[in-house]
C-alpha cells in the first residue's frame, strides 16, 4: 500500500473505531480527539511494522504480473490480502490484442475454486510497478502524529460523531456505557449551589457538594457531570476554552444574552482605504468593522488596550470586543466568557461578559453612568494577574466647564452646538461629543435609518459640524463619532463613504472641507 | 408492496441485455459498431470475436469473457474519439456503460464520464417514455 493511501486510511476503518473504544475503556476517562489520534497512529505503525516483518520473513515472493513462476511455486498474492497460493498450471494466453503473456492457475490458501492470474505480463499494471518502500514505518510515533495527526483525527471525527457509542463534549470525547449517571438530583443541587454563590462554578466545585460514590473516577464524574449540564437549558457553560465554569442562563443580563439593537450594524465591506485613513480606522477600534467575528485576524498580545468611547456603546453599557481586546481574555469557545472586570481607580469589581456573537463586552452601563462618560472618552482596558479579570480606568479629571459639541436632534434632523459644558474625564477632542437631549436624538436615528447611503447622511451632517469650527473642517474621527449618534456604522464604512462624497473634500491630517461647489 | 422510489441522479442504470432479445435488437452487434479501427481489424465480424483472457486493471486475476467487451473495457473505451461532442446523447450513455463493462453508473457519473447534457439532463433521458438502448435502473433486490 502507498504511503498516502496508508495514512489517508488511518482513522477511517471499523477497526480503528474499535481502537478508539478499547483506548477510552482502559483509560476510563475522557479523552481529546486529538489524544486519540495520536493513540491509534502509535498503534497502527506496530501493527505494520509487525505485519511488514512478517511479510519479509515469509519466503514467498510477491505476485507481480510481469513476473514469472513455476508450477508448485508458492507465491504471495498483495490484491488478496497478503494471502499465499500455490500455481498449480500454466497456459498460454488467449487474446490476439495483447503480447502474448502466460496464464497460471493457483490455488489460494483457504478458497476452493482456483483462481487464474497473468504472469509474463509486461504491460503497464499497478502491480508491476516498484513497489514503494514502507517508509511509513520509518517515521517514529511523534513524527508521524506530527505530519498525519490532523488527518487522523479528522478522519477519525467523522467516524465517532456517527456512532452512538461515544460522547462528545466540545473536544472530549468519552463512552456512553461508562458515564456515571447524573440524575436530577445532582441538577438541581448544582442549580441551588450556583444561585447560592451567584458566581459562576467550575465543575470541580460542584462535584465536591456531590456524594459520588469513592469509585467513580472523579475526571470521568467531571465529564458525565460537564454533559449533564450542557444538556441541561438552566446551565450554560461561560468558562474560557476546556476549563467549564457553569452559570445559571436566568441569570445572565439580558443586554449578555442579546446583542442591544442599537450596536446591530450592516454588514461591513473590506474597503481600501488612502493610508492616512487607514491609520485613523486602525486607531478607532471598533467591532462593526469585524461583521460579528471577534476572531477576525490575528494580534499580537497586548497587556493594554485604549479605546474610545463611542455613543453606540455609551448607551448600551458595552465596549466592542475587538481581537486586542479578546486577547486580554483567555480564549473562550462558548457563547458567552463570565470575568471580572476591577476598576484601576477604587478597586471595585464587577461581573462583564465577553459575548461573542456580536463581538462586544456587556455590563457596564452602571460603571458608565456613575463616571458620567461622554462618547469620546478614553477607556484602558489592561490584563490582571488572574487571566479572567480585566483591569478598566477612564481618565479622571477635575470637573470643569468646557466648551465642547452639544448633539440634539430637532425636527428629526441632527444638529450641533457649541456649548460649555461640565467635563470629568480626558477625552479624544476629535471625538468628544456631548449628547443635549437623548430622545431627540432617538428621533434623528429613527430618520437617519430611512437613509440608504451613508455618504448621503455624511453630507447632511457636515456642514452642522463645519459650521463649528472657524475654518469649516471637519476631521475623520469627529464624522464617524457624530454619524454613530444616529446610524450604527464602523469607522472603515464612515471613512471609505468620505472618499465616496463628491461634496467632500480631504485637506490632509484626517480634515475634510466641503468642496467649492457646495459651499 | 415495496416501496416506489423515485429514481433520482444517484440512482444506478445499467443495460439490461434481455432487452435486446426482447426488442429484436443484436447487442454483439451494437458492441461490434463500437469497436475502433485496430480493434475491428482484429474482429471483422461479431462472429470473428470469441471468448479470450482479459487481465484484472488490479488484481492482475485473468477472467474469461467475450472479446466484443473486453477490446471496449480496456482499449476502445479510451479511445479520444469513443465519444465525441458530436456523439448523440443516447449513443453517448450507452457507450459509457459498455466501456465499464456495464457495471451501474448514476446520471451522476454518466455525466462526468460523457461531459455532455446534465445530470438531471440524463435522467429525464433515461425516464423517458421509450427505454434507450436498453439501459434501466438497477433493480434493488
Amino acid at each position: 500500500m502507498a504511503r498516502s493511501d496508508f495514512w489517508n486510511s488511518v482513522g477511517t476503518t471499523q477497526a480503528d473505531v474499535e481502537r478508539a473504544y478499547a483506548f477510552l475503556l482502559e483509560r476510563g476517562d475522557a479523552a481529546s480527539s486529538r489524544d486519540i489520534a495520536a493513540h491509534i497512529i502509535r498503534q497502527r505503525l506496530l501493527e505494520e511494522q509487525k505485519r511488514l516483518e512478517e511479510l519479509a520473513a515469509r519466503r514467498a515472493p510477491i505476485y507481480q504480473p510481469k513476473g514469472t513462476y513455476e508450477v508448485g511455486q508458492r507465491v504471495i498474492f498483495t490484491a488478496f490480502d497478503h494471502r499465499e497460493g500455490v500455481v498449480t498450471a500454466i497456459r498460454a494466453s488467449e487474446n490476439p490484442r495483447l503480447m502474448p503473456f502466460q496464464a497460471m492457475t493457483v490455488q489460494l490458501d483457504g478458497e476452493s475454486t482456483p483462481r487464474e492470474f497473468a504472469m509474463g505480463y509486461t504491460a503497464p499494471h499497478p502491480l508491476n510497478e516498484d513497489r514503494e518502500a514502507p517508509v511509513e514505518v520509518t517515521l517514529s510515533p511523534e513524527e508521524a502524529i506530527a505530519q498525519y495527526g490532523e488527518l487522523v483525527r479528522t478522519n477519525l471525527l467523522q467516524r465517532m460523531n456517527a456512532d452512538k457509542e461515544f460522547v462528545r463534549l466540545d473536544d472530549g470525547w468519552f463512552l456512553r456505557g461508562l458515564l456515571p449517571e447524573i440524575h436530577e438530583g445532582y441538577l438541581n443541587l448544582a442549580e441551588a449551589a450556583i444561585e447560592q454563590s451567584n458566581d459562576a462554578l467550575r465543575t470541580s466545585d460542584l462535584l465536591k457538594i456531590f456524594e459520588f460514590p469513592p469509585t467513580i473516577k472523579r475526571t470521568a464524574a467531571a465529564f458525565a457531570l460537564n454533559v449533564a449540564l450542557a444538556n441541561d437549558e438552566r446551565f450554560e457553560d461561560v468558562g474560557p476554552r476546556n476549563s467549564p465554569r457553569w452559570f445559571l442562563t436566568r441569570l445572565i443580563p439580558e443586554d449578555a444574552r442579546t446583542r442591544p439593537r442599537i450596536l446591530e450594524a450592516e454588514l461591513a465591506r473590506a474597503f481600501t482605504l488612502p493610508s492616512e485613513l487607514e491609520l485613523i480606522a486602525a486607531e478607532l477600534q471598533d467591532e462593526a468593522d469585524l461583521n460579528g467575528d471577534a476572531n477576525q485576524g490575528t494580534v499580537s498580545p497586548r497587556d493594554q488596550v485604549l479605546l474610545i468611547l463611542t455613543y453606540p456603546h455609551r448607551r448600551a453599557g458595552t465596549l466592542p470586543l475587538t481581537p486586542a481586546v479578546r486577547a486580554l481574555l483567555p480564549p473562550f469557545d462558548h457563547p458567552r466568557l463570565r470575568f471580572y472586570f476591577v476598576d484601576a481607580l477604587t478597586q471595585e469589581k464587577f461581573v462583564g461578559y465577553a459575548v461573542n456573537d456580536g463581538a462586544y463586552i456587556a455590563g457596564l452601563s452602571q460603571w458608565f453612568n456613575a463616571r458620567k462618560l461622554s462618547p469620546g472618552a478614553y477607556i484602558t482596558l489592561k490584563r490582571a494577574s488572574d487571566p479572567l479579570t480585566v483591569t478598566i480606568e477612564y481618565q479622571p479629571q477635575r470637573e470643569r466647564g468646557l466648551w465642547v459639541r452639544v448633539a440634539r436632534g430637532v425636527n428629526g434632523q441632527l444638529t450641533f452646538s457649541q456649548e460649555k459644558r461640565p467635563i470629568a474625564h480626558k477625552a479624544d477632542e476629535e471625538m468628544l461629543i456631548v449628547i443635549g437631549d437623548p430622545v431627540s436624538l432617538e428621533a434623528a436615528a429613527q430618520k437617519a435609518r430611512e437613509h440608504t447611503s451613508l455618504t448621503t447622511l455624511l453630507e447632511e451632517i457636515f456642514p452642522e459640524l463645519a459650521k463649528l469650527s472657524g475654518a469649516g473642517r471637519v476631521h475623520a474621527k469627529t464624522l464617524y463619532s457624530a454619524v454613530n449618534l444616529v446610524r450604527r456604522a464602523g469607522p472603515r464604512a464612515v471613512l471609505h463613504a468620505l472618499t465616496e462624497s463628491r461634496a467632500l473634500s480631504s485637506v490632509g491630517g484626517g480634515y475634510f472641507v466641503l468642496t467649492e461647489a457646495r459651499r | 408492496m415495496s416501496p416506489v422510489v423515485r429514481p433520482d441522479t444517484k440512482t444506478l442504470f445499467h443495460i439490461d441485455t434481455r432487452w435486446f432479445e426482447e426488442n429484436g435488437r443484436d447487442l454483439r452487434a451494437e458492441l461490434h459498431a463500437a469497436l475502433c479501427d485496430d480493434c475491428r481489424a482484429l474482429y471483422p465480424t461479431p462472429a470473428d470475436a470469441r471468448v479470450v483472457d482479459r487481465v484484472n486493471p488490479q488484481t492482475g486475476e485473468i477472467q474469461r469473457i467475450d472479446a466484443l467487451w473486453e477490446c471496449l473495457m480496456d482499449h476502445c473505451g479510451h479511445q479520444p474519439n469513443y465519444i465525441t461532442p458530436a456523439t448523440p446523447l443516447t449513443t453517448a450513455l450507452f457507450r459509457a456503460l459498455i466501456a465499464n463493462g456495464n457495471q451501474p453508473m448514476s446520471p451522476e457519473q454518466l455525466h462526468q464520464r460523457i461531459g455532455k447534457s446534465t445530470p438531471a439532463g440524463i435522467l429525464r433521458v433515461l425516464m423517458g417514455a421509450h427505454i434507450e438502448n436498453g439501459i434501466v435502473p438497477v433493480e434493488s433486490t
